[in-house]
């Protein structure tokens, strides 16, 4: 490393792989067989179970919305309207996709709905009431190395200018790049989210990709 | 169990586009600055809200839903049927079409109703044999069904329904007749007397 030192030191636990506190990975396959048994208590009216389900899934649900909004009140108020879409429709639920997905298709339908009826008037969020913690990640570390010039960039920034570039793919694009890039989900689980084929979650996420790389071109050189 | 050759299955014949490959399938990004903005983006998975944020977002859904089952069972049932409406989009899809085929067979119903053959009209064969005209000398065709034999020269015929003949009388007063010829053309002869050349 030249002349420059690196922003932040990092902690030795962490690793490029440590899951982060809003990554969405896919559940594990006991906590599947916790959410059946949930979801039958629930679907016989029993809102404990249900909320129990909520504790599970909400901060997924939320950063979804979020990454896919950039606003948090936007994004508060469609967690909790796809929450509330789910328990209403929970009767219907038969079960033949995981608790997850079905949750993740109402939430991702309920936003793109939402993100095409608001196209025109989109407001950005500030970073303010956000906690953007990513000193902790090797990734950034590597990213703004001797290579990179915005190696004297604020995080603040960085946040707002990821924000930004995302904001500026259409609605198809970001949702794949948030469910891949940001939440970790695999392709064939985007796909059965977004009722498509894998193959169009990939050329969407390459396009996106391509995208970004321009927007983003000053922090990637 | 071993697999002969004989028992090993012919591949099936591939089909391969002579195009290019479908557009949609793309492979994962080799390119290390695609990496690069894959790992960059991911670095917004670290914003998170304030603290104590999911607790209240529990909190607040909760007593959301529990307001919303109290309004449900308090509904009157038609707004019950609308709630189920709004929860099962399909349903209420299906409900929808069953209605809107209904109005369309109604308007069918009506459209073919009104355009029955009208008695009076020149395009039903039966009316080509012409009204029954009373005060000339006409009499009744004997294809023509009277309604009534009342001598009201307006019989109850109202309302007309289709399928049925009905009898038409025309009352007239000859009391000024016209002189014979009175219209006819003028004879040369007459023309010739009046305006001699």
């Amino acid at each position: 490393m030249t002349g420059v030192a690196p922003l932040m030191d990092i902690p030795a636990h962490i690793t490029a792989d440590a899951p982060s506190p809003t990554s969405g990975v896919s559940p594990p396959a006991t906590e599947d067989s916790g959410d059946r048994q949930l979801v039958r208590r629930a679907q016989s009216g029993d809102l404990n179970a249900f909320d129990d389900l909520v504790g599970r899934y909400q901060e997924r649900i939320y950063a979804l919305v979020y990454h896919m909004t950039s606003n948090h009140e936007d994004a508060t108020d469609l967690a909790q309207e796809a929450f509330l879409k789910a328990w209403k429709a929970l009767r219907n639920f038969k079960g033949d996709s995981t608790f997850y997905t079905w949750v993740y298709r109402i939430a991702v339908n309920h936003t793109l709905n939402h993100l095409k009826s608001r196209r025109q008037r989109s407001h950005h969020l500030s970073l303010n009431d956000l906690d953007f913690n990513a000193e902790n990640d090797p990734g950034l570390v590597q990213l703004i190395s001797e290579n990179t010039p915005r190696r004297d960039i604020n995080l603040r920034e960085l946040g707002q200018r990821l924000n930004d570039a995302m904001m500026k793919l259409s609605e198809e694009h970001r949702t794949v790049v948030t469910l891949h890039d940001i939440q970790g989900l695999p392709h064939d689980e985007i796909a059965q989210i977004l009722d498509c084929n894998p193959g169009t979650v990939r050329s969407r996420l390459f396009y996106a990709r391509q995208q970004l790389q321009a927007l983003l071109s000053d922090f990637l050189r | 169990m071993e697999s002969t050759p004989e028992q090993i299955p012919a591949p099936s014949k591939a089909i391969l586009p002579d195009a290019q490959p479908p557009r949609d399938v793309t492979p994962e990004p080799t390119d290390p600055t695609l990496e690069a903005v894959s790992r960059l983006v991911a670095l917004k998975r670290h914003e998170t809200p304030p603290p104590g944020f999911f607790r209240d977002f529990q909190r607040q859904l909760r007593r959301q839903i529990e307001s919303e089952t109290v309004a449900r069972r308090n509904a009157s049932p038609f707004h019950r049927f609308l709630n189920s409406l709004r929860a099962r989009p399909a349903f209420a899809g299906a409900n929808a079409l069953i209605a809107a085929g209904l109005a369309v067979l109604a308007v069918l119903a009506v459209t073919a109703f009104l355009r029955s053959p009208d008695p009076i009209s020149p395009a039903n064969p039966a009316s080509k044999q012409g009204p029954v005209v009373a005060g000339f000398g006409g009499s009744p065709s004997p294809s023509f069904i009277p309604v009534t034999d009342s001598p009201d020269p307006f019989p109850q015929t109202f309302p007309l329904r289709a399928g049925v003949t009905y009898r038409i009388e025309i009352l007239t007063i000859d009391s000024n007749p016209v002189p014979q010829g009175i219209f006819t053309r003028p004879t040369p002869d007459f023309e010739q007397r009046r305006w001699p050349r």
